[in-house]
């Protein structure tokens, strides 16, 4: 008896401190959702049209009809312009980029970026 | 006569962690398996969410992944009809090589145009100045 007292006596006690633990894991909560409403990915959105959709109906001379060739040169209406220059033609409604098959992704990328930069949000594109 | 009022610490606790539990699952099923490719520089980015995203790898050779496996348009267009079957309003992440020929741009935006899939992201990274 006196034995089992004195075992009760020395056995050690553990503190374990709920209110601190469930203040970090509160905070850990916060931490990953917050962190979860940040994933994004960078980039340029686009809205391709419906298949058999009806064509929207834009007049000629606002439209700007554009080439890339296979070096990702650019011309309008047969003169080599550059990517620049489009700011010149941020009155128009419309794009139309003829792209050769082998032009490199890039220069479509940097052509459509200059075109939204000056609201021409209405591009299209043809294989050539 | 003052009233007590006790805040049950320990259920606090099992509901937080179980909370955090839930959200690292969530952020561990959200992973896309990535391909390597050099996406083109632009100048102003905007940043789109990942909310319904798929994603579309090209490689500069023209290979198409998706899921983390290399595919052809036509398992491709397979795919992308299983995704819209369970979700209308998928968003398509295209992934591609700043050096991909436009021909294979080009097939995948008629696959989108197929597939109805109205809503498209070029993804690309800011131009380091």
């Amino acid at each position: 008896m006196m034995k089992r007292l004195k075992k009760l006596r020395n056995r050690k006690t553990i503190n374990f401190s709920l209110p601190s633990m469930s203040d970090i894991s509160f905070l850990l909560i916060i931490f990953f959702i917050i962190n979860i409403s940040f994933i994004y990915k960078q980039g340029i959105k686009l809205t391709v049209p419906k298949k058999g959709a009806p064509p929207i109906v834009v007049p000629l001379k606002e439209i700007i009809i554009l080439t890339l060739d296979k070096s990702g040169n650019l011309f309008l209406e047969g003169k080599k312009i550059k990517i620049e220059d489009l700011r010149l033609y941020s009155a128009k409604k419309a794009a139309v980029i003829k792209i050769n098959k082998f032009c490199k992704y890039r220069n479509l990328v940097s052509v459509i970026e200059e075109l939204k930069k000056n609201k021409i949000d209405r591009i299209s594109l043809k294989q050539i | 006569m003052r009233r007590n009022i006790t805040i049950p610490i320990v259920t606090m606790a099992d509901i937080a962690f179980l909370l955090l539990i839930f959200l690292l699952l969530i952020g561990i099923t959200e992973q896309t398996k990535e391909i390597p490719v050099k996406l083109p520089e632009i100048r102003e980015i905007s940043k789109i969410g990942l909310k319904k995203a798929q994603h579309i790898f090209v490689t500069k050779e023209g290979n198409l992944f998706f899921g983390g496996k290399k595919m052809d348009l036509a398992e491709l267009e397979l795919e992308l009809e299983k995704k819209t079957a369970i979700n209308k309003e998928v968003v398509i992440f295209i992934h591609s090589d700043e050096e991909t020929e436009y021909q294979y741009i080009a097939k995948i935006i008629e696959l989108l145009k197929r597939q109805y899939l109205k809503n498209c992201v070029f993804v690309c990274q800011k131009q380091k100045t």
